[in-house]
């Protein structure tokens, strides 16, 4: 028995460099292994992770809506979101938008609507037919149909212009055509208006006539007044 | 024969300047300016014209060579004026000169009840108010 183990301790020993080398070779083979497996696995996580489903849909039919036109990059029902000056939140929405190919600053809106909430929750509008937005001075040229509505406890009042010029930042809107407007409390005529939306604020210029109605209900009052006192 | 500014009818009103604040509540106007329904008419160089939510004409500030006017004769020239649309009454104040039904009167202040065409007037401190007065009969 004590020859056979002397026998096997008497096999060679593995010289140090061998030992290591055969160490290297062992880890070496697990890393073939090893290194794939994280791959693969950071990729699925990844995956999983960084492309919540519902915002992917809807950025993919956004761009579903873009059309390559001759005259330029048309995108259907556009809508910009942002602030003003004050940190008022407005949006400006369109039936479409074309970025016209000769003048990448410049883009042409049909039925533009811009829309803000004022401090007291009551809205202010603008609308057109068409609308030429330029990035670069963040000014909408409107024409055709313009529309400035201010919104209050009271109903609408709403100016009419054929054209007009919106200062996104500012939030200022001012006609350069003759504006009439209605509204509950009667009617304007002016050369010119200007609307400051953050302010509700309308400065009408030039020839201003102002008709002021009284409210139907006093019409009726006084009549139900005449016939009390008559009967 | 009386003629009376009345809230409950139209109401027309020229500048050449019009500022519409908080939806048209508070119109501020400058520069020939004037407020009038037919057969009456008051003028100035600025207004302020208020009314309530509803539209209805509640009170007019004026100021700077104020003139009202109304076809039965009735004119008066002051500084500044309030007028007063529920109550028909419109005061005026400062170099306030009345003529009415042929007399002339002067004084600092002046009460006018634009419904039945009766004045208060006073004189101010230590003045007094001055009037002209014709005859029955002469013209």
């Amino acid at each position: 028995m004590a020859e056979e183990l002397s026998q096997r301790n008497q096999q060679p020993a593995l010289s140090d460099v061998a030992a290591r080398v055969s160490r290297h070779t062992a880890v070496v083979r697990h890393l073939r292994l090893a290194v794939p497996a994280l791959a693969v696995g950071l990729i699925i996580t990844y995956a999983l992770s960084a492309t919540p489903p519902q915002v992917d849909r809807e950025f993919i039919d956004q761009f579903a809506a873009i059309e390559e036109t001759e005259d330029g990059v048309k995108l259907a029902k556009p809508r910009y979101a942002g602030e003003d000056l004050e940190g008022q939140p407005f949006e400006i929405a369109a039936n479409s938008a074309t970025r016209s190919g000769d003048n990448d600053e410049r883009v042409g809106l049909e039925l533009p609507e811009a829309r803000r909430v004022r401090p007291d929750g009551q809205a202010t509008l603008v609308r057109a037919r068409d609308g030429l937005y330029d990035q670069t001075a963040k000014r909408v040229d409107l024409s055709n149909d313009v529309e400035l509505e201010q919104q209050g406890a009271s109903g609408s009042f709403i100016l009419r212009t054929d054209a007009a010029t919106m200062d996104i930042e500012n939030q200022v809107v001012s006609s350069e055509t003759e504006v009439t407007g209605e509204g509950k409390g009667g009617k304007v005529r002016a050369d010119r208006g200007t609307l400051y939306q953050g302010e509700d604020r309308i400065v009408l210029e030039g020839g201003v006539k102002i008709t002021l109605e009284p409210a139907e209900d006093d019409g009726e009052e006084d009549a139900s007044n005449a016939e009390t006192d008559g009967s | 024969q009386t003629v009376s500014f009345d809230p409950n009818k139209p109401t027309e009103v020229d500048g050449d300047r019009a500022e519409l604040l908080g939806g048209g509540e508070h119109v501020i106007l400058e520069g020939n300016v004037s407020i009038s329904q037919p057969g009456v008419i008051l003028t100035a160089d600025r207004m302020d014209v208020f009314r309530d939510a509803d539209g209805d004409l509640q009170r007019v500030e004026a100021a700077g060579r104020v003139r009202y006017a109304a076809v039965t004769g009735d004119a008066i020239a002051g500084d500044r004026a309030i007028y007063f649309a529920t109550e028909n009454r419109l005061v005026v104040q400062g170099n306030v000169v009345v003529l009415q039904q042929g007399q002339v009167a002067t004084a600092e202040e002046l009460t006018y009840n634009t419904e039945t065409g009766a004045m208060v007037m006073t004189g101010g401190d230590g003045r007094r108010v001055r009037g002209l007065l014709q005859q029955q009969g002469e013209s």
